[in-house]
């Protein structure tokens, strides 16, 4: 029975590490190993503090204690009446509590408890190893944590009782990665129709803010200038400057935004008598459909195109002719490069 | 209770962002990219194409300065329309000559030349009701290339230019079967006679179709060369022997004594006006005056005015075409393109 205990113990613990690894996507070779100075109190006839050593040394694969750690751990086994009960403290290098566990038992057979403990102890540092390395650590901060608070107890169901003296970070720092803002940036290739008598190339570069079900961009873009002659060989280049504003719904792996972009186009004369230079207002506004590819962790390409509304219009005239018009409609296709960061 | 009539503030700032919206929506902004500006002191230049019209083709040089222009840096020549005018009343005689120059630079190795086509026409008639448009047209061969030429080669900045040393009958006669080639096309012509009040239609070539001349000039985007020059300068005797040694040359040495004395037959200058930038020195407005008299030997007059739509060029510079036509004929590039 106790045996089963702690077979579902393990199960739970393995369990617990293994989504909290998926989450943050690092692996524990990554980790770098915690060390903790250990308190060993226990009555006559429990296991020794060095069976209680080997015990987490065989959980983790290593000797994690030391003698002086900024980390320490009591393992105190007390007797009650007919029974017995653990605990497990873990305090700073000033001596002060940074969380507890309490470890009740219905018989007083200590070397269960000391088993149970053991695997508590082993799954408790190996959880603040893989938190250490998700988190960014100060410069020139010790490479183990100065004051670490205890995970979330792990611990035989019912058996043990979790009782945490303050808020740990692990509850907490899960939400912000998940749910948080990232930020990204990128820049990509475009194609625009509509925009000029023939497709034009452009470019753009672009930053903003994600969540899990949407984001918001900013970007520049711009054309390549394009060209355009008539039958004498006189004729005009343009191109155009855009900032643009972009809300998106996200759906993994496609996007849907709403757009709103505002610069300047601009046209010069080529190749005729008297040339000239003239600009206007550029609005438009429409809608992108995007699809991405994680290309990894935080990099993916992403292929977009924007049906988009010409709010102003405009046409290049020469000898005072028009020689091209802006249709109401343009259409724009092209190929980014994201980079998230955490 | 005072009863509240106001708007709702909040409504305001609505209806400020719809009014701009609606603006934007319709906002079309012109970009002016540039504008041609015309080689000379006419509102064309070179880089119009010319349709050549004329009768005879050995009193002058008209039909030289065509063909080596438009090899030369001038003006395209997209036709030469042959057809009969005062002496020069027999049209096969007109077109036997004016092919025999074409094939003369075709042999020495000018290239894009049209062939000649050839137009019969008769005198343009007033009509009882004294209106143009009730004029017969003749459906001239010339008249009908003219209509087809201006649809095929005009464009809206850079019009057809067709310089006539004849009559203006053909061309008129364009007029009446499509009236819309007036915005294809402009007409030059080397007609008249100067005078203080302005110009005439009359002599040269102006006597030949007086009611042509009256169409024209009150339809068409008009210029009169009424500046002739000394065309017995632009080959002189003692230059004959400098002729380019080809069919051209020849054709030229051949052609020399022909020449006509009399300045005025110098039908040469409404195409140079079009195709040899700097030629037209001095231009006037002029506007046409009626009323037109029946059966007379001349057209109307043309009155300085300068809101009048006409122009007359008052004032041209022969010798810069001789140079130019000499240089044109001892450069052998123009020969070997």
């Amino acid at each position: 029975m106790r045996r089963a205990s702690l077979g579902r113990a393990a199960l739970a613990a393995a369990l617990m590490m293994g989504v909290l690894r998926d989450a943050r996507a690092v692996s524990p070779a990554a980790a770098a190993p915690l060390s903790v100075t250990l308190e060993y109190d226990v009555p006559s006839g429990c296991p020794d503090e060095r069976d209680f050593r080997s015990i987490v040394s065989q959980r983790l694969g290593r000797d994690p204690f030391v003698q002086a750690a900024s980390n320490r751990v009591s393992v105190v086994v007390s007797p009650a009446d007919t029974t017995i009960s653990g605990e497990l403290v873990w305090r700073d290098d000033t001596g002060n509590s940074r969380g507890a566990q309490h470890f009740p038992s219905k018989t007083n057979h200590c070397a269960q408890l000391i088993q149970a403990m053991g695997f508590a102890l082993a799954v408790q540092i190996q959880l603040l190893e893989v938190e250490d390395a998700g988190t960014p650590k100060a410069s020139g901060q010790d490479a183990q944590p100065s004051s670490p608070t205890p995970p979330e107890p792990t611990s035989p169901p019912k058996q043990v009782a979790p009782k945490p003296e303050a808020p740990t970070p692990v509850t907490h720092r899960p939400q912000r990665d998940g749910m948080g803002p990232r930020l990204f940036v990128g820049g990509g290739g475009a194609i625009a129709v509509g925009m000029a008598p023939r497709p034009v190339a452009g470019a753009r570069v672009f930053a903003g803010l994600r969540w899990p079900l949407a984001a918001l961009e900013f970007a520049l873009e711009g054309s390549a200038p394009v060209t355009v002659r008539r039958a004498d060989g006189a004729g005009y280049s343009q191109w155009y400057l855009l900032a643009s504003a972009a809300g998106c719904g996200v759906f993994e792996p496609g996007s849907v935004c709403a757009l709103l972009k505002a610069g300047t186009v601009r046209v010069a004369g080529r190749d005729i008598d008297v040339p000239n230079s003239a600009g206007a207002a550029l609005v438009q506004s429409g809608v992108r459909l995007a699809l991405s590819q994680h290309l990894s962790a935080s990099t993916s390409l992403s292929l977009r195109g924007e049906g988009l509304l010409n709010l102003t219009r405009w046409s290049a005239t020469l000898d005072r002719l028009p020689v091209w018009s802006a249709s109401r409609l343009a259409l724009d296709s092209g190929l980014d490069l994201v980079v998230l960061f955490r | 209770m005072k009863p509240s009539l106001t708007v709702s503030p909040t409504i305001w700032p609505c209806l400020r962002a719809l009014a701009c919206a609606l603006a934007l929506a319709s906002c079309d902004e012109q970009l002016d990219a540039g504008s041609s500006r015309p080689h000379g002191v006419l509102p064309f230049d070179e880089r119009s194409p010319v349709i050549l019209l004329n009768d005879g083709a050995y009193d002058n040089w008209d039909g030289e300065y065509a063909l080596l222009l438009a090899n030369g840096g001038g003006s395209k020549l997209a036709a030469i329309i042959v057809s009969t005018g005062g002496v020069w009343s027999d049209i096969n005689a007109n077109v036997a000559g004016f092919r025999g120059l074409v094939n003369a630079a075709r042999q020495s190795g000018l290239q894009d030349l049209p062939d000649p086509t050839t137009s019969v026409n008769s005198r343009l008639a007033m009509p009882p009701s004294g209106k143009v448009e009730d004029t017969q047209p003749n459906r001239s061969e010339g008249a009908r290339l003219i209509v087809s030429l201006s649809e095929q080669l005009a464009l809206p900045y850079r019009p057809v230019v067709i310089a006539t040393g004849g009559s203006l009958t053909d061309v008129a006669d364009a007029y009446l079967i499509d009236p819309s080639v007036v915005d294809r096309v402009v007409v030059v012509s080397s007609l008249g006679a100067l005078n203080a009040a302005g110009a005439m239609m009359a002599m040269p070539n102006g006597e030949i179709d007086p009611w042509a001349d009256l169409i024209v000039a009150s339809r068409f985007r008009y210029v009169q060369v009424s500046a002739f020059y000394d065309q017995l300068a632009d080959v002189p005797d003692s230059r004959v022997s400098e002729l380019p040694a080809n069919a051209l040359g020849a054709w030229m040495r051949a052609k020399q004594p022909k020449i006509s004395q009399n300045p005025v037959a110098s039908d040469q200058v409404s195409l140079l006006a079009a195709s040899l930038p700097g030629f037209v020195i001095a231009t006037r407005s002029a506007s046409v005056t009626l009323p037109f008299t029946p059966g007379s030997n001349a057209g109307p007059a043309l009155t300085l005015q300068a809101s009048g739509t006409a122009l007359l060029v008052t004032q041209s510079a022969g010798a810069l075409a001789s140079a130019r036509l000499w240089q044109l004929l001892l450069t052998p590039a123009t020969f070997s393109r």
